[in-house]
């Protein structure tokens, strides 16, 4: 009961950020230098006056500023984030086509880096000092100073240009005819290099927090206790350490889970994968705001998403948590 | 102080950190001394490949020197990644500061600021406020301040709100000092510590940050920057590779010095966070 | 009783890694504990008790190590043994009870899951065997309903439960030795009684062997039947708890012994009650509310910190205000220095309420009435020099800079402390001498009224003898009032006048000191009376203890 009043706060609470990250969007579209009548007009090839008048009709920006404001929100609750400028389509058909190449990338990284990071932290904190740690924390720091789309273009020139292992560019290989296996074989191809390249900062970040935290727990007075108890060290390791130090890796980790989404643009990029990330760098050429704003409000609303994944997951796994709600 | 320095100089990686900064600090001041005259400008033959005579990290398909791209380029990234930091932290301390001393619903409401910061996507929000208020110094500045401050303001409020129940503390409200005077002498100077360590650490990020919006293509035009050279690098990487390996270089050694610098301040300042560090 | 030895240590010596204070935190020790008795080793913070514990253990933090002599378990040294067949014994013949039990139980493990798996370890290996042990021991150690307990998480039990279930888990095996590191240190005094109760109840049901670490004689006195004294490292007198009770050799035991009877020596005023009360509290009433926070609140708990308090202090007259923690005694305090605001009711120094007056009287107000805090380690601002802290607070007031450091010399000079302290840094300091400091602070002030939260609680007591000594005087000298907060009856005793005994938020009795504590009425007074560990002892011969006369003469 404790644990579901918990959780609906959380849920009232998250549909608060997304209201406000809304209007926060809407207020940028309008901030853009430029009467977005006049921009539209332009582009679409006059600069007519009444043209103008038809287009701001057309808009709705001749309404009052709160009625567009209301309008916008209701629309995005409704998932309806207008028509993109540049496409004369509906946004939400865009971003719609081009969700699941970023979610299979957004999530293959994840896995990777937490899987990773989980393994190398804690293998570092049971060698503390010794060489293991050395060359694991190093690592870390090493992969935590690299800017990531620069990694992106080396692993292109070392693994694609000289050795020719991996394709660089895309998700599919085009124009070939190939059965549902060979397509996915192909896709997954094509995904090496983009989730390593991304799940790398978050597999250093991941090391790092395992490390600090199985140190933390080891130092607990109940561990001494287990010790004394006389339990094996497997033991010990299992069921104390690792199960108090794990937990909370794992609620932030998939805090950071959302964050992901959003920060594939560079990647994206680099590695011309057709998804959000690549779609919103589009829009960013081509000043389609509506399309990049409503990228951005589907990134916080993964954020959002994933924030309550996490308490879940939380709630679920520790059982002081209706001590803390 | 001096027992700080003695510390710190024996703090392995924060010296190396410390000794790459200040041969980048060099470098971004002397680039105009060594490398005179304007970085875009062509100085020989297109593409030269590294360590050509006279080009000691080639040329690009313009004829333009890299090395100088880069001398130059060390500038605008310290200078961005101080500047934001600076921002940030600004910020950061003033919310945290506020919302850890005053409780109540001023700290409930600017807790849901920071929290509502932290939640968008950073890096995007920061790509869109560029977008929207066009690619300058200022906005490049304020955006990345924007989307970095949130950290500050957590940390500043925890530690309050730890300070702020010392004893200590008590005793100069029991002594009848003003807020302000138990605020700047009594808490903020106890609270400092972890903000240095984390602002070395913000810096480092702040030009992660920059370098990726300029390869985006949303630098300032008038400046060079590292992130810039990579982008427009990259269309040449089968022919001319290091076009974008050399400035990701300058970049990763950068972000590099800086975090083990931080490491090392975290070492002195904060012993028993790193206590588990050493052996 | 049999006089076999179980463990046995020879010469022992405990190495401190390079860079700590000393060398050795145990040097040359030689001890036995015999089956079926209780051994108490009693020392100061830094004697070396709690590491001989864990050494015993084989649980030495890294770093610290044996460095010569051995510890024999049952004729056979543990350094022969190899790491398995030591596991073997750790937690079925040896087990141990910690000193925290808000963290020695795994948090996210049950009762009954940490419980069984001591009995995993050491082989009972049928399922229903391990519940039915299970049950008892949870029987056995006094927790109610060990049906529905077993399926608790730590923090759903109390701090004396806690503890309970520590040392069932400890009995699980039937051991032959338990080793008690402060068991009951972080408790409340009533509970502490419970607890030293099943300690020994259990220990005479089943003849094991206790080796009980503590610094408290109290407690020693409640439980020993031997008693061993560490030093520095050192063990520095041996014997029968009845001799070295009542009459120790070595002269620190001795100091030790004074230091803690000399408390049931009362210092207090002779102010008579009655007169102009400097300050009076009326119908005060606090409460808290906790959690729920933001604009969907969740769970929400109220405490009545406070509940239509009323209480005078006089004149040059020490109150004291005892009880356990949750009793509201501190939040009285606080609210006497205005840290916090009262929900209602009225605070009136000299006769006029502190609540109705103005932002200026106030703040005239404030240096009247200071506050000595109980952590030495807190109660000074790391980064200010003593200078400072003694200075500034008092020029903040107006006083000249020349004026206040002359004040501050002097006070400094009144508390023994050297006037070179003013340059130097809080953590250039001991406990002892910050706590100096901390009082110095409040002096310079030239306050009519000090509250002294815990003033002395954190101290060893030796120390605390001693600055309790010096609290008593300066009153004297300076005629000041004092509100005296403390959760121990004995300190209480010493320097109050009058004494109010506080329980959730009320006060449950009021009256002279002497009459509060050898004729209790209430029964919650009683209750704490008898929880006091030792209190038998100490009533035994009060005053006219011919060791505590000679040590009175030899100036300690």
């Amino acid at each position: 009961m404790a644990q579901l009043r918990y959780l609906f706060g959380r849920l009232v609470k998250a549909i608060m950020v997304l209201l406000a990250v809304t209007v926060l969007s809407f207020g940028l579209i309008r901030a853009a230098p430029g009467d977005p009548a006049t921009v539209l007009a332009g582009e679409q090839g006059s600069v007519d006056p009444e043209f103008i008048e038809q287009v701001r009709a057309r808009y709705g920006l001749d309404r009052p500023i709160q009625e567009q404001l209301f309008k916008y929100v209701a629309g995005v609750a409704r998932l309806d984030f207008g028509d993109s400028y540049q496409h004369n389509r509906p946004v939400i058909e865009l971003i719609g086509e081009r969700l699941p190449a970023t979610l299979i990338l957004t999530m293959t990284a994840f896995l990777l880096a937490l899987a990773g990071g989980l393994i190398m932290g804690v293998t570092a904190a049971k060698h503390v000092g010794k060489w293991p740690d050395g060359v694991i924390t190093i690592a870390a720091l090493l992969f935590f100073a690299l800017p990531l789309f620069w990694v992106g273009l080396m692993a292109i020139l070392l693994f694609s240009v000289q050795l020719g292992w991996l394709p660089a560019f895309g998700m599919n290989t085009i124009g070939v005819e190939m059965s549902p296996i060979g397509r996915t074989l192909d896709v997954a191809q094509h995904l090496v290099l983009p989730a390593a390249t991304l799940g790398l900062l978050y597999l250093a970040t991941y090391t790092r927090m395992t490390r600090a935290s199985v140190l933390e727990v080891m130092d607990l007075d109940f561990v001494r206790t287990a010790r004394a108890k006389g339990l094996e060290e497997k033991r010990i390791w299992r069921r104390h350490i690792l199960k108090n130090a794990l937990l909370p890796i794992i609620t932030l980790a998939s805090l950071q889970a959302g964050h992901l989404v959003g920060g594939a643009v560079l990647t994206e990029t680099v590695f011309a994968w057709p998804g959000i990330g690549r779609l919103a760098f589009d829009a960013l050429l081509q000043r389609d705001y509506n399309l990049l704003l409503a990228i951005f409000i589907i990134a916080s609303a993964f954020v959002v998403f994933f924030n309550l994944v996490a308490d879940l997951v939380y709630s679920l796994a520790d059982p002081r948590i209706e001590v803390a709600a | 102080m001096t027992d700080f320095a003695r510390r710190f100089l024996r703090s392995r990686s924060g010296m190396i950190g410390l000794i790459l900064l200040l041969t980048l600090v060099l470098m971004a001041i002397f680039a105009d001394l060594l490398f005179p005259g304007d970085p875009w400008r062509m100085a020989g033959r297109p593409n030269l490949p590294p360590f050509s005579k006279g080009f000691l990290f080639g040329t690009d398909q313009l004829g333009r020197d890299v090395a100088a791209g880069i001398m130059h380029g060390a500038r605008m990234s310290l200078m961005i990644g101080f500047a934001s930091s600076v921002v940030a932290i600004g910020v950061g301390v003033l919310v945290g500061a506020v919302a850890g001393y005053s409780s109540g619903i001023v700290d409930d409401l600017l807790m849901r600021l920071t929290e509502f910061f932290q939640t968008i996507p950073s890096f995007m929000l920061a790509i869109v406020l560029v977008a929207i208020f066009s690619p300058t110094l200022g906005s490049i500045v304020a955006a990345i301040a924007v989307v970095s401050w949130p950290p500050i303001a957590r940390l500043v409020r925890a530690e309050f709100l730890t300070l702020r129940q010392r004893d200590f503390v008590k005793a100069a409200q029991v002594g009848g000092h003003s807020q302000s005077n138990i605020i700047l002498h009594q808490i903020l100077p106890n609270a400092l510590s972890p903000v240095i360590v984390m602002a070395s650490l913000m810096v480092a990020s702040a030009i992660l940050i920059e370098s990726g919006l300029s390869f985006l293509g949303l630098g300032d035009r008038n400046y060079i920057t590292w992130g810039f050279m990579i982008g427009a690098g990259r269309t040449m990487i089968r022919h001319a590779w290091w076009l974008s390996a050399i400035p990701g270089l300058a970049i990763f050694v950068t972000v590099l010095a800086l975090n083990l610098f931080g490491q090392g301040l975290s070492d002195v300042l904060n012993p028993r966070l790193s206590r588990s560090n050493r052996t | 009783m049999t006089n076999e030895p179980i463990l046995s240590i020879r010469s022992l010596d405990i190495s401190l890694p390079k860079g700590a204070d000393r060398p050795f935190a145990v040097k040359d020790l030689n001890l036995e504990l015999r089956r079926n008795e209780i051994l108490c080793v009693v020392g100061e913070s830094g004697s070396g008790k709690s590491l001989l514990a864990t050494a015993i253990m084989g649980l030495l933090p890294p770093g610290v190590r044996i460095a010569g002599g051995e510890i024999n378990f049952d004729g056979t040294p543990f350094a022969s043994l190899s790491d398995a067949q030591y596991r073997k014994i750790r937690g079925a013949r040896i087990s141990m009870v910690f000193q925290e039990p808000m963290t020695a139980l795994n948090p996210v493990l049950t009762v009954r899951e940490q419980l069984d798996e001591v009995l995993v370890a050491h082989g009972v290996t049928r399922s229903s065997d391990r519940q039915k042990r299970i049950l008892e021991l949870l029987k056995a150690t006094g927790l109610p309903d060990p049906e529905t307990l077993q399926h608790s998480y730590p923090f759903r039990l109390s701090g004396g439960q806690r503890q309970r279930v520590m040392i069932a888990m400890a009995l699980a095996l039937e051991p032959d030795v338990v080793i008690a590191d402060e068991p009951t240190t972080a408790l409340d005094v009533t509970t502490q009684k419970q607890i030293l109760e099943l300690l020994r109840e259990i220990q005479q049901r089943l003849h094991i062997a206790v080796l009980f670490i503590t610094h408290d004689f109290g407690v020693v006195a409640e439980i020993a039947d031997r008693v061993a004294v560490m030093q520095f490292g050192n063990l520095v007198e041996e014997g029968p708890a009845e001799t070295v009770l009542n009459a120790p050799k070595h002269p620190y035991t001795r100091k030790l012994v004074a230091a803690v009877r000399g408390l049931s020596d009362t210092t207090a005023t002779d102010v008579q009650a009655g007169g102009e009360p400097i300050l009076s509290i009326r119908h005060a009433t606090k409460t808290f509310v906790t959690g729920g926070s933001g604009f969907i609140s969740t769970k929400r708990r109220r405490v009545e910190a406070l509940k239509n308090i009323s209480v005078d202090i006089g004149r040059g007259e020490t109150l004291g205000l005892v009880g356990e923690s949750g009793s509201g005694k501190s939040t009285l305090g606080q609210a006497v220095v205005q840290l916090l605001e009262l929900d209602s009711g009225e605070i009136r120094f000299h006769d006029k309420p502190l609540q109705a007056m103005s932002r200026q009287e106030r703040a005239k107000i404030r240096p009247k009435i200071q506050i000595v805090f109980q952590d030495p380690y807190a109660s000074l601002n790391p980064r200010h020099k003593i200078r400072r802290a003694l200075t500034e607070t008092q020029m903040i007031h107006g006083t000249p800079r020349a004026e206040a450091l002359e004040r501050a010399e002097q006070m400094l000079d009144l508390v023994g402390l050297d006037r070179g302290a003013l340059d130097r840094f809080p953590h250039e300091f001991s406990g002892g001498q910050r706590q100096r400091i901390g009082i110095a602070r409040a002096l310079v002030m030239q306050p009519e009224l000090i509250v002294a939260d815990e003033a002395v609680s954190a101290l060893d007591v030796s120390i605390q003898t001693q600055v309790l000594a010096l609290l008593a005087d300066i009153r004297n000298r300076l005629n000041l009032s004092m509100l005296f907060i403390t959760h121990d009856l004995r300190v209480a005793a010493q320097v109050c006048d009058r004494i109010a005994v506080m329980r959730r938020g009320e006060i449950v009795e009021l009256g002279e000191a002497d009459a509060v504590l050898a004729t209790p009425r209430h029964a919650y007074t009683q209750q704490l009376c008898d929880s006091m560990p030792g209190i038998a002892w100490f009533s035994n011969e009060t005053g006219q203890d011919p060791l505590l006369q000679s040590c009175k003469a030899e100036g300690i």
